[in-house]
């Protein structure tokens, strides 16, 4: 039977426009309400980058800047070559591409890693070559299981691709000098041109596919690999650039890269004694030079670094009401996220004198870094499925402007490590265009989809 | 749980411009499907807004986890191996009941694999399963074994197929003109029920779903616009499909979310190779030339000529372009070249009389079919197609298909009066496309729209058969590509990303890639 309410809209949708719709229904859910004190203090909301830089003379310094401009088009290679040929003036955003840079190949190598991690460990089959355990031993290097490594590098056939046997060796000598992280040392005999960076420059990641193996078929099909050692490499090598274009800023840069580093990796120091320059956080996911500090210690400590930042951070801030007994609540978490956005939007408007074109994308780029940041302080405290959660709400809204590539090749390193090759492919494709080195890891993460996709369970094409 | 006695959607008139719309009361979500499901019953999914239905009806012996991607049961308590994996012994949770109140057992477990196993049952998707499964052996009450033709190391990952209850049915040959198709029954989240006008889902009981929706309510899409509009104003809570020149209205919007929706789908005009003039490949290949791509996706979907990271992507093959099965070898062909069109079509013995191709003496009309639903997502694509058509010198007559009919005719072949058909398809994780290609002998070619025949790509899709490895299927797809684009028994077209929209209000409504409803038990209203 139809309630008296819903007769009452049908009546009145005879009468009137689709909007009274919203009007009716008695026990609709109460509309969204924004939090009327807002989610960060004045203080801390005055510090935000997009409050900064909601005055045009704050603006100014980047917006007259062509690598700037370059920079926030996603246009790595061309920005990098201005700020290289800008001098002392563009040292700064040279040293924020590269770092970039840096960020998204770590995650690149992870991502080629767990991707071989997942086809040729467990799922691993008769036919496979023998040399697939060179990339079982990188990824768990990168894991910082350094015994697993060498369990997976003694695998290895006596016979096996040269290119394997040099690469092997090189891993090998670091394991045997005690796996003591970074392996750089012991890996430079593999950088190649194609990985090496000078100042101004993105190189291609070098000739693909690495490895031309054989299979273990009657067919003996040449299965073509990549090294995502050669990712790492790449990834170093764009962050010694940007710690050689401010060699005062290596602090900065360290704590600018710790979210996005490698397991095996030791976080940086979670304090820093220079102020930040707005250069590292502008159109950025830090809202402040503090929310670098907050990410960085959230990265490893989770939730006790919320609280450690609180009067700080912007991002510790909002995320913090997001958690009870301990736990970050997600749907808690997307209202912050909202309502961040909104405070962020009013204050510009406030402090600019006036509604402007770019506030709501830079307000964008506040509830997607609340997101982010509550991902991170979720992924540390242990709550895997939350902070997935979190994770494809953040990707959700990480359109146009707010779409940063190096957490897109995150989610698609995350989904790696899931056997979920679907949306990491489409996140690779997307992105392989412009990062043409990620090809090293794309080889494992279609291997990967061709393997699960050939054991999952079947469905007819449908329309 | 108490069901809400929640209401009907009310439908609302209102003027010309804005259609129907619908209301949400309560724990009550109204949403608006690409079309009405063709088919409730899990053996007879044929489009998308079938997977999604029956996901909220049917539970499956295992699904993967949305967010996680980890393998899981709801109805499964445990199970092992046997016969050194050519089985496995699964034990069925206790004190589940199927929508008719009855408790599931292993019975139906059984049944469901002997209806798939029945030769009787014409279904694609059992068709699928008869490959390895060989039977079912009822042990005890919640006790059954799953017997296979060879070993699996992880078997589980392949048995997918959700359950069907024993006792709706009177034997395992299951047609799919039952009434169990429009009122089927479950034991999954929602019961379900369609009508001529939508569907009903309600809220049920049971002790392994714990759904927080009391009622969704399925609107079949209509305008686009409309649609946008109605959601913006609450009239709906979502919209599966929100075709992309509205998507950036709904990401301004700060009461509606847009959700990703991982799904490979890609566009196709399928030609009639049997037919007229379009059985010669070199008419073929000019009208793949005769098509302007570019323009159609710019007019259809508002991308641009060069727009990057746009949602709609030309394709070459039968693969969307980040798929390992697509050969990157293979160019697309983005714009139309009218000279060589020309030429081919010359070559071929076509006559330009007055401007319109004739073939035999006689001008050549085509007759060109899309599937209905489709218009929402690219407006007016079978008119700009027609219009393309009738510039390169070709009479035609456009006809949308409804999605019934596409289903009862199209799919199954019968449709051989028309010269070409629009329509899309859809994979998930497995993207077998075997039976779109291969020529229709015994349980083969059962999606091969034109009955197209070519007896090396015959070859090439048993060569994907019977591939041992990755790299010898992944290397018969490639030379698929290679093939269907050079005979052309499709213009493969683009894939086009899908993205939905959920108001705000909506919480904890994570989409599953694929079957989409999955985890619907997270999903509640109101904050």
């Amino acid at each position: 039977m139809m309630k008296a309410s819903s007769i009452r809209c049908a009546l009145a949708g005879s009468l009137v426009l689709v909007s009274m719709a919203a009007a009716c229904g008695t026990d609709s859910p109460p509309p969204a309400e924004k939090d009327p004190a807002g989610v960060l203090s004045a203080e801390l909301l005055a510090t935000t980058w997009q409050v900064r830089m909601a005055r045009d003379e704050a603006r100014a310094p980047f917006e007259s800047a062509s690598g700037w401009a370059l920079h926030f088009q996603r246009e790595q290679g061309q920005a990098l070559q201005a700020f290289a040929s800008s001098g002392e003036a563009g040292a700064r955003g040279l040293a924020r591409s590269h770092a970039e840079l840096a960020a998204f190949y770590r995650q690149a190598a992870l991502l080629g890693a767990r991707a071989a991690r997942h086809t040729f460990g467990e799922a691993r089959v008769d036919e496979d070559p023998l040399e697939v355990h060179y990339l079982l031993a990188v990824d768990a290097a990168f894991a910082g299981k350094p015994d697993e490594a060498r369990a997976a590098l003694a695998s290895l056939p006596p016979d096996a691709a040269a290119e394997v046997v040099k690469a092997a060796a090189a891993w090998q000598s670091w394991l045997d000098a005690g796996a003591v992280w970074p392996p750089d040392a012991a890996l430079a005999g593999l950088a190649g041109p194609g990985v090496q960076v000078m100042a101004g420059q993105n190189p291609d990641g070098g000739p693909h596919p690495q490895f031309r193996l054989t299979e273990r078929s009657a067919e003996a099909r040449t299965v073509e690999l990549g090294d995502p050692t050669q990712l790492y490499l790449l990834s170093r090598a764009h962050e010694a650039a940007a710690k050689a274009a401010v060699p005062a800023d290596a602090a900065v840069i360290d704590l600018f890269l710790a979210p996005w580093s490698l397991p095996a990796e030791a976080g940086p120091a979670t304090e820093l004694a220079i102020p930040v320059d707005d250069s590292w956080i502008f159109a950025g996911f830090a809202l402040s030079g503090a929310d670098l500090v907050f990410l960085a210690d959230a990265s490893t400590a989770g939730v006790p670094a919320v609280q450690r930042h609180l009067a700080s951070s912007p991002l510790a801030a909002v995320v913090a009401p997001a958690i009870v007994d301990g736990q970050v609540v997600p749907d808690k978490m997307l209202d912050q996220a909202a309502w961040l956005g909104q405070q962020v939007e009013a204050a510009m408007r406030e402090a600019g004198g006036g509604e402007q074109s770019f506030h709501p994308p830079f307000a964008r780029l506040a509830s997607v870094a609340a997101l982010r940041a509550a991902m991170i302080v979720a992924d540390a405290n242990d709550q895997y499925r939350d902070a997935g959660v979190l994770r494809v709400n953040a990707l959700d809204r990480s359109v146009e402007g707010a779409a940063d590539p190096v957490f897109l090749i995150s989610v698609a390193a995350w989904d790696a490590g899931n056997r979920n090759a679907l949306r990491a492919q489409e996140l690779v494709h997307r992105l392989h265009r412009r990062y043409p080195a990620l090809q090293a890891a794309r080889y494992s993460l279609d291997f990967l989809h061709i393997r699960t996709s050939r054991n999952a369970a079947p469905a007819a094409p449908v329309h | 749980m108490a069901l809400r006695d929640a209401p009907i959607a009310a439908a609302l008139r209102a003027g010309l411009a804005l259609g129907v719309a619908a209301l949400g009361t309560g724990s009550t979500l109204a949403y608006f499907e690409e079309s009405l499901p063709t088919s409730m019953n899990p053996l007879y999914a044929s489009a998308m807004v079938d997977y999604r239905s029956q996901e909220l009806v049917f539970d499956r012996l295992w699904f993967h986890d949305a967010i996680t991607n980890e393998l899981k049961s709801r109805i499964v308590e445990r199970y092992e191996l046997v016969d050194g994996g050519k089985g496995v012994r699964i034990t069925l949770i206790s004190g589940v009941k199927w929508h008719d109140g009855k408790p599931m057992n292993a019975k139906d477990l059984c049944f469901t694999v002997d209806a798939m196993l029945d030769k009787n049952t014409p279904s694609p998707v059992a068709q699928e399963y008869r490959q390895f499964i060989t039977g079912c052996e009822v042990t005890s009450g919640q006790v059954a074994t799953i017997s296979f033709n060879r070993v699996f190391h992880n078997p589980r990952e392949r048995l997918g197929f959700a359950l069907l209850p024993r006792e709706a049915f009177e034997s395992t040959a299951i047609s799919p003109d039952l009434e169990f198709s429009a009122k089927p029954i479950g034991t999954g989240p929602m019961k379900g029920s369609r009508g001529r006008r939508g569907a009903i889902f309600d809220a049920f009981a049971n002790v392994h779903h714990t759904p927080q929706v009391a009622q969704l309510q399925l609107q079949d899409a209509g305008d686009p616009l409309v649609q946008v509009k109605t959601i913006i104003n609450n009239g709906v809570q979502g919209i599966i499909a929100v075709p992309p020149p509205y998507r950036p209205d709904l990401s301004s919007n700060d009461e509606v979310a847009l959700k990703s929706y991982d799904l490979r789908s890609w566009w196709f005009i399928a030609l009639n190779t049997n037919k007229g003039a379009l059985a010669d490949p070199r008419v073929r290949k000019g009208l793949n030339l005769a098509i302007d791509r570019t323009a159609l996706r710019e007019f259809t979907i508002g991308v641009k000529a060069g727009e990057e990271n746009s949602p709609c992507e030309f394709i070459s093959g039968p693969f969307v372009q980040s798929s390992p099965y697509y050969n990157r070898a293979v160019p697309t062909v983005d714009r139309s070249n009218k000279a060589q069109a020309k030429a081919l079509f010359e070559e071929a013995g076509l006559k330009d009389t007055g401007g319109r191709w004739h073939y035999k003496n006689a001008p050549i009309t085509l007759r060109v079919g899309m599937l209905a639903p489709l218009n929402n997502e690219a407006p007016d694509l079978l008119s700009y197609i027609g219009n393309q058509l009738s510039d390169a010198g070709f009479d035609r007559n456009d006809l949308k298909i409804s999605a019934d009919e596409w289903k009862t005719n199209v799919l199954t072949g019968k449709a051989t009066d028309y010269d070409l058909l629009i329509g899309k398809w859809s994979f998930g994780l497995y993207e077998d496309v075997n039976h779109l290609f291969h020529s229709r002998t015994g349980n083969a070619g059962k999606l091969n729209l034109f009955n197209y025949k070519n007896a090396d790509v015959d070859a090439t899709l048993q060569a994907y058969d019977r591939a041992v490895t990755d790299t010898a299927a992944r290397d018969a797809y490639h030379k698929l590509h290679t093939q269907v684009a050079e005979d052309l028994p499709y213009l493969f077209l683009w894939k086009l990303d899908t993205r939905s929209a959920w108001r705000t209000e909506v919480r904890g409504n994570i989409i599953s890639a694929y079957y989409y409803f999955t985890e619907i038990d997270s999903w509640k209203y109101g904050r």
